[in-house]
């Protein structure tokens, strides 16, 4: 459905992503793990035209997408860090990006009452606390029921029943087809939600494949002994 | 959909309520000057003095530092399906409209005010040209944001050229006039200063004024060549074209970067 073919990116002298090509299938949770720097919001960033590849592209249903403005009508993008204009309300960011898709946000309602939103989407966004912001960030890049779902680390400063919430609903969006790709450094998200782990290490695809094989290919016990080890050994590709 | 954009953005500047202030110490510099000169002559001059200086640093910095910290909320709307340069657009013309807005709001209609029935042509050459060097130099805030990365770098750099453009530049002009002063220089002293946005501002203003003694020598150049009805066209020319350059480059540059 989603390919990343050999995509490269450098930044002055630092190649932050080495021939790196990744597969995505409908129905599945595919997450990107790797430490600090190793390039995993940089490839988001190039599947959503952020940032430019020096070389390869990517293709959604065998049709490149790079820098094709229309295609981002099937993402539902949430960013690392949500830092809107300040001075308005959800509700006004909801109204905006509901004119830009010019498409009816038509699972605004239900994501409202799922976080519990409905008393902050009329406050100023800098009334808001941080957990509230993201809460935000997610309805927004939920509601459109786009078929491509980029959830960059989607639970950090969500309080715990929001986190159950949201896994739970991200399991739902699987369910009803829909692609959702990931970042996380916290591994029982990745443990309970992923189909599918694609490891990146200083730019390179180390792993790419099921939590299980990933488990059995490096002798671990579990998920977070797998990670450890294809940290410290390297390339299992 | 950049109407939509524009507006959203409008909105938020309007909500932060700064515009208000700064159209508010505007408004009590104006009266202010008004209510201990006698002659409207030494307001001009005394504002002009004030608006050559304070609007250039004020839309450098603003220029700056909103498109820093505008940056989470660009790669949000890069992420939705609308064009590059619509973002760019709205992003650029909402401060416009707030940084102009505010000056024309605080100067602007008490000017106007107060000598509509005496220098109107004066006030509003100096309304104008506090337009366009606002929107020259919140020009080059974006073009210097848009360049480089880190908002440090992007803060040093744009008070430096502030500086430079403000305050260094006639020095540098003043030396190369008195260092070459037994050679015919009047053609690159008029070149040197079409270079600055500050002396064409002044110069505009100061030909209005017809006050040759605080025009310096680049300015009395200019006038002898210049204070015609063709010279004050070629000026604005001139200042539309340093308010569009840095906007095109800008443009270009936002067309191309990685965020």
């Amino acid at each position: 459905m989603i390919k990343f073919n050999n995509i490269s990116k450098t930044y002055g002298l630092n190649k932050v992503l080495n021939d790196v090509s990744i597969e995505l299938n409908q129905c599945s949770i595919n997450t990107f793990l790797g430490p600090n720097g190793s390039g995993k919001t940089t490839l988001i960033k190039i599947l959503l035209s952020l940032v430019k590849p020096d070389s390869g592209n990517i293709t959604y249903y065998d049709k490149n997408v790079i820098n094709d403005v229309s295609f981002k009508n099937n993402i539902g993008y949430m960013t690392q860090i949500a830092n809107y204009p300040d001075n308005l309300t959800a509700n006004d960011l909801i109204s905006l990006v509901t004119k830009i898709r010019n498409t009816n946000p038509i699972l605004k309602d239900e994501l409202i009452d799922r976080f519990y939103l409905s008393d902050a989407l009329s406050k100023p966004l800098k009334h808001l606390s941080g957990g509230t912001k993201q809460k935000v960030n997610l309805l927004i890049s939920l509601m459109f029921d786009s078929p491509v779902i980029v959830l960059d680390e989607p639970s950090v400063g969500l309080d715990p029943q929001s986190v159950k919430i949201l896994k739970e609903y991200i399991l739902g969006l699987k369910k009803n087809g829909k692609t959702i790709l990931m970042t996380s450094h916290i591994l029982q998200d990745v443990d309970e939600l992923s189909d599918n782990m694609n490891v990146l290490m200083e730019g390179n695809l180390v792993y790419s494949g099921s939590k299980n094989s990933l488990i059995n290919d490096t002798n671990s016990k579990n998920l977070e002994d797998a990670i450890i080890s294809i940290y410290t050994k390297g390339n299992l590709c | 959909m950049l109407s939509s954009l524009l507006l959203f953005e409008l909105k938020n500047l309007i909500k932060a309520k700064w515009i208000f202030f700064y159209a508010g110490f505007y408004f009590l510099l104006v009266e202010a000057l008004y209510y201990f000169s006698i002659e409207s002559s030494k307001v001009f001059i005394s504002l002009l003095n004030i608006i050559l200086i304070v609007i250039p640093l004020i839309s450098i910095i603003y220029g700056t530092q909103h498109f820093y910290n505008s940056r989470e909320y660009i790669q949000f709307l890069l992420a939705q399906p609308i064009e590059r340069r619509n973002i760019f657009l709205s992003n650029f013309i909402s401060s416009l409209i707030a940084t102009i807005g505010g000056f024309v709001l605080g100067c602007g209609f008490p000017l106007i005010t107060h000598e509509i029935n005496d220098s109107i042509i004066l006030a509003i050459s100096l309304i104008l040209s506090g337009i366009l060097l606002g929107g020259i130099f919140l020009s080059l805030g974006y073009y210097i944001s848009n360049l480089f990365d880190d908002k440090a770098k992007g803060l040093g750099a744009a008070l430096i050229i502030w500086f430079f453009l403000c305050f260094l530049y006639d020095g540098l002009i003043l030396g190369v006039l008195y260092y070459f002063s037994d050679y015919p220089i009047e053609v690159p002293a008029l070149i040197m200063s079409m270079l600055n946005p500050n002396d064409l501002a002044r110069l505009f203003i100061t030909l209005e004024l017809d006050n040759s003694a605080l025009m310096g020598y680049t300015g009395a150049v200019y006038k002898n060549m210049l204070g015609t009805f063709w010279g004050i066209i070629s000026t604005l020319t001139l200042m539309i074209v340093w308010l569009v350059l840095p906007f095109m480059l800008s443009l270009r540059k936002f067309s191309q970067k990685d965020f």
